[in-house]
């Protein structure tokens, strides 16, 4: 049984050869034919020595196969196809991989909305907590987005399992040094757990999480039960769900994440930064003030960051895909930065045209608060994503101190400002964030 | 004498071919000292093979990673030097091979003092970068190929500007990234510089470059890089070795003086492919030894056993040997063949066998279908065993079969299938060419020659006080 042979990338021509009447086609000289089967290599080869080494590859180095074609020597050959062949690029831009992960937001979301309904936020003590995990997890995501670059993927339950001892530890450490009751402990646990569990990729547990939790704070008050039982549920809940994660072994990888330990004071910093702009928030709170709305609201933006983000992200590529000239690029990237910010003032613009309207209302305060913080979050990823982790981490822990001291809703217009100014600044160092997107 | 022993991806830390013939030279000649310079992806690795007493130290240099604890040495001159060193390193864009090693070593020297890790963000560098791709595409690149050049570029460039100390000669088992260690100790230092090529780099890199989805302007700078790399090498070193006549041709066409190429086969130990005599099999077998790859042309083998079995309907084809990871659609391919051909029972996929000579010795020849090939081990194993072998005529093959077996045309099923009836129904030419085959491969093919050779080319490199110094 004998095989014509065919090279595995090989093309059928569109047009017809028996009926094709252009002159190359016809061609019936053996080295043209060999051309048109080698069509995307003959086009697209950068030399003549590329062409050699896919002959070689295809078994066109012998005298045998090289006597069919009337040549000697392969390397001849290659000359001879390269010459005849005009070098043309098609450009293949890579294809973005669509967002398939729907179930992380909407378990992140509902996390955020029960940690609001079921925990106590009136003293600093409460709050020790909260700072911590707002603090770990920005540790958390950036090792385990170093793992995802540098370690094998069997490796990253190690990697995951240090960072639910860790952040199991800081609990606990947290809880020596400011004991806090069940109030904060159930929302502080309940976001360990859900984190972990979106980073173990185990999304049916991370949404049960919070909707068992949530469920349960719901009948509560609707048959008057103590809150407490809502607590001791997350607790339990949230423990019995990430025990595999935490007991997983660590050691194998705890040498190459103590090695990665200086990298991770940006993050850490930028944590903090969050953490305390959440205490001046809830601290700075008026006394009529109603948070569930803002606290939804915050909930929407963070659904939709990712969404926004993504697109930003998209349209950046594009544009470096497509623009050859570094001014025009910057013009245009810092438009779209613009356009991104402005998306997240519609609910600033809303309430002040509502304010305009009907003068102040108990949920404005946290609703702008919210909106406030959710553009400064908005504009602090899109640093991250092009690979600047410094100037998020420096400007919320300086605005996290301030905000200790000045009211919050002017730290969080200064902190967006100031972000925003320093994105479009630094849109101009393309060398710097290009690769970043791409 | 003190040997900088480059390596690129294989030894110490990674099993394979080109680790085991380093393992084996490394052990072998243990009267040289081994300074291993080891040329790896990001990660460090453990060490796959135990290093020799011999070796004295090994220095890792991590791809794609910072060279962190240099200053970054912002000032003026240095931003002269690295300025001057990286325009004239890339040069290479208009072959410019002697601005492109001046680049090199200018760069390699301040990458001694300084990490020029964050030199690469610089926006100058980027014009550089991008000046250098407009000159290979003929017109401007999109930015986002000059981004992706660029940290190419810095990847592959900043972790290997370096030099090394002074050693009394400098051996790459590449002509690759290995080679930069090697050669700019070399210059650096004065002294020989030899280059060992298993198969070739640029010929790998030109194969993966043509099958990835490169935008244009990355895959010309990409690959007029590792041509001007290899042609540099080529030019300079003082011994350019291959395993085989086939592969030194592409050293010629790319430069290397034919007076300074000299050819060393690979060997094997005699005692680990014992003589499996001439005893003909129960059925008339054949065996092939190999991992399952489309290069190995398997399809052709099979197919070929079509004719063999219309002449011997109880042959036997017995295929040895792993399906790597990322191969399993060709297994189920090959697997599929052989039903719709109806050969179940003639072909059996058996797997790896250990100790290898196992597989030698249960055929009475052995089949080579490849594609491609460099200098393959599979045939002086079988040679060495005292089997025939039938081999497509591709790359060094023919060189190490020599008259004591039969070579076909690749991608020939019938050609293939002729041979191999020919040589399992005719007992006394398989006897005949067997024991040729022996022969050959213990005369030409061992380890101990191969260590012979490598210490003559170490003497004929070495000066005549390091040569007093070492005896």
């Amino acid at each position: 049984m004998s095989v014509p042979y065919t090279p595995p990338d090989y093309v059928a021509p569109e047009a017809d050869l028996a009926t094709w009447s252009g002159p190359e086609r016809r061609s019936r000289d053996p080295i043209d034919q060999l051309s048109r089967s080698f069509n995307r290599l003959c086009l697209e080869a950068s030399d003549r020595f590329e062409i050699v080494a896919n002959l070689e590859a295809l078994g066109f180095n012998s005298p045998s196969a090289l006597s069919k074609l009337g040549v000697s020597d392969h390397f001849e050959l290659a000359k001879d196809l390269y010459a005849r062949t005009p070098t043309t690029f098609e450009r293949r831009r890579p294809l973005a991989q669509p967002e398939r992960d729907w179930l992380g937001p909407i378990a992140m979301v509902l996390a955020l909305l029960v940690t609001f309904a079921l925990g106590a936020y009136a003293t600093t003590i409460q709050l020790a907590p909260a700072i911590w995990i707002l603090t770990w997890s920005q540790v958390a995501a950036a090792l385990l987005s170093r793992a995802a670059g540098e370690i094998g993927r069997e490796e990253h339950d190690h990697v995951l399992a240090i960072l639910m001892q860790l952040g199991a530890i800081g609990i606990a450490a947290t809880w020596i040094a400011a004991p806090f009751g069940l109030e904060a402990a159930a929302p502080a646990l309940l976001w360990y757990g859900v984190a972990g569990l979106l980073w173990a990729r185990r999304f049916g547990f991370a949404l049960a999480l919070p909707l068992v939790v949530g469920v349960t704070s719901g009948m509560a008050a609707w048959l008057d039960l103590p809150p407490e039982l809502a607590q001791i549920v997350a607790i339990a809940a949230s423990g019995a769900f990430v025990l595999p994660l935490v007991a997983h072994a660590s050691r194998p990888t705890l040498g190459w994440a103590l090695r990665r330990a200086p990298a991770m004071l940006f993050p850490a910093l930028y944590g903090l930064g969050q953490g305390l702009l959440i205490i001046a928030l809830l601290r700075q709170t008026p006394a009529d003030s109603q948070v569930m709305l803002g606290a939804s609201l915050l909930a929407l933006i963070l659904l939709t960051s990712r969404a926004l983000l993504l697109k930003l992200k998209e349209r950046l590529t594009s544009m470096l895909w497509v623009d050859t000239d570094v001014d025009r690029f910057v013009t245009r990237a810092r438009w779209a930065l613009l356009a991104y910010a402005a998306v997240y003032l519609v609910p600033i613009v809303v309430a002040g045209a509502a304010r305009v309207g009907s003068g102040p209302q108990p949920w404005m305060f946290h609703w702008q608060g919210f909106a406030l913080f959710g553009l400064c979050l908005a504009l602090a990823v899109v640093a991250l994503t092009l690979g600047d982790p410094v100037s998020p981490a420096v400007a919320f822990i300086i605005a996290g101190g301030l905000a200790l001291f000045v009211p919050f809703l002017w730290i969080c217009v200064a902190l967006a400002a100031t972000q925003l100014g320093v994105l479009l600044l630094r849109s101009a160092r393309v060398e710097r964030y290009a690769v970043y997107l791409l | 004498m003190r040997i900088l022993f480059a390596t690129e991806g294989t030894y110490p830390s990674i099993m394979g071919g080109v680790s085991t013939w380093c393992d084996q030279l490394v052990r072998g000649l243990e009267d040289q000292e081994f300074h291993l310079v080891e040329v790896t992806g990001p990660l460090p690795t453990q060490p796959a093979y135990r290093l020799p007493r011999n070796v004295v130290d090994l220095t890792s240099v991590h791809l794609w990673t910072p060279r962190r604890g240099r200053p970054s040495g912002r000032v003026v001159r240095t931003s002269d030097r690295f300025e001057g060193g990286l325009e004239a390193l890339l040069r290479f864009a208009d072959d410019d091979l002697v601005a492109f090693g001046d680049g090199l070593l200018t760069l390699a020297r301040l990458g001694a003092q300084i990490d020029l890790w964050p030199w690469f963000e610089r926006p100058s560098t980027w014009r550089h970068v991008h000046d250098s791709m407009e000159r290979l595409l003929g017109e401007p690149p999109p930015l986002a190929e000059v981004a992706v050049g660029l940290n190419w570029l810095r990847g592959t460039l900043v972790p290997l500007m370096d030099v090394p100390p002074r050693p009394d000669q400098a051996h790459t088992t590449s002509n690759g990234l290995s080679a930069i260690p090697a050669w700019i100790a070399a210059k650096e230092h004065s002294i020989p510089l030899m280059l060992t090529e298993h198969g070739l780099y640029l010929r790998e890199r030109y194969l993966s470059l043509s099958s990835e989805d490169n935008p244009p302007a990355v895959k010309l700078l990409r690959s007029r890089f590792y041509r001007a790399l290899a042609q540099l090498m080529y030019a300079e070193a003082d011994l350019v070795v291959s395993v085989s006549e086939f592969n030194r041709a592409w050293q010629i066409q790319l430069g290397a003086p034919v007076e300074r190429t000299r050819v060393v086969y690979n060997g094997v130990a005699p005692s680990a492919f014992p003589d499996g005599g001439d005893t003909p099999q129960n059925d008339p077998t054949v065996a092939w030894v190999g991992r399952i790859d489309p290069i190995k042309d398997l399809e052709t083998l099979i197919m070929s056993f079509e004719h063999v079995k219309a002449a011997s309907p109880d042959a036997r084809l017995r295929l040895f040997g792993p399906v790597p990871k990322g191969n399993e659609r060709y297994h189920a391919k090959v697997t599929g063949l052989v039903r719709d051909l109806r050969l179940q029972q003639n072909v059996s996929f058996e797997g790896p066998v250990t100790p290898a000579h196992h597989a030698y010795h249960a055929s009475d020849l052995v089949a080579l279908s490849s594609i491609s090939e460099g200098f393959p081990y599979v045939a002086i194993e079988a040679m060495m065993c005292r089997r025939p072998v039938v081999a497509t005529e591709v790359g060094g093959v023919g060189e190490a079969v020599g008259a004591f077996g039969r070579m076909v045309e690749p991608r020939n099923p019938s050609e293939m299938g002729a041979a191999l009836a020919e040589l399992l129904l005719d007992a006394p030419l398989r006897k005949e060419l067997g024991a040729g085959a022996r022969e050959r491969a213990l005369t030409l093919f061992t380890l101990d020659r191969m260590y012979s050779g490598y210490r003559r080319l170490y003497r004929e490199l070495a000066s005549p006080a390091q040569m007093a110094a070492a005896s």
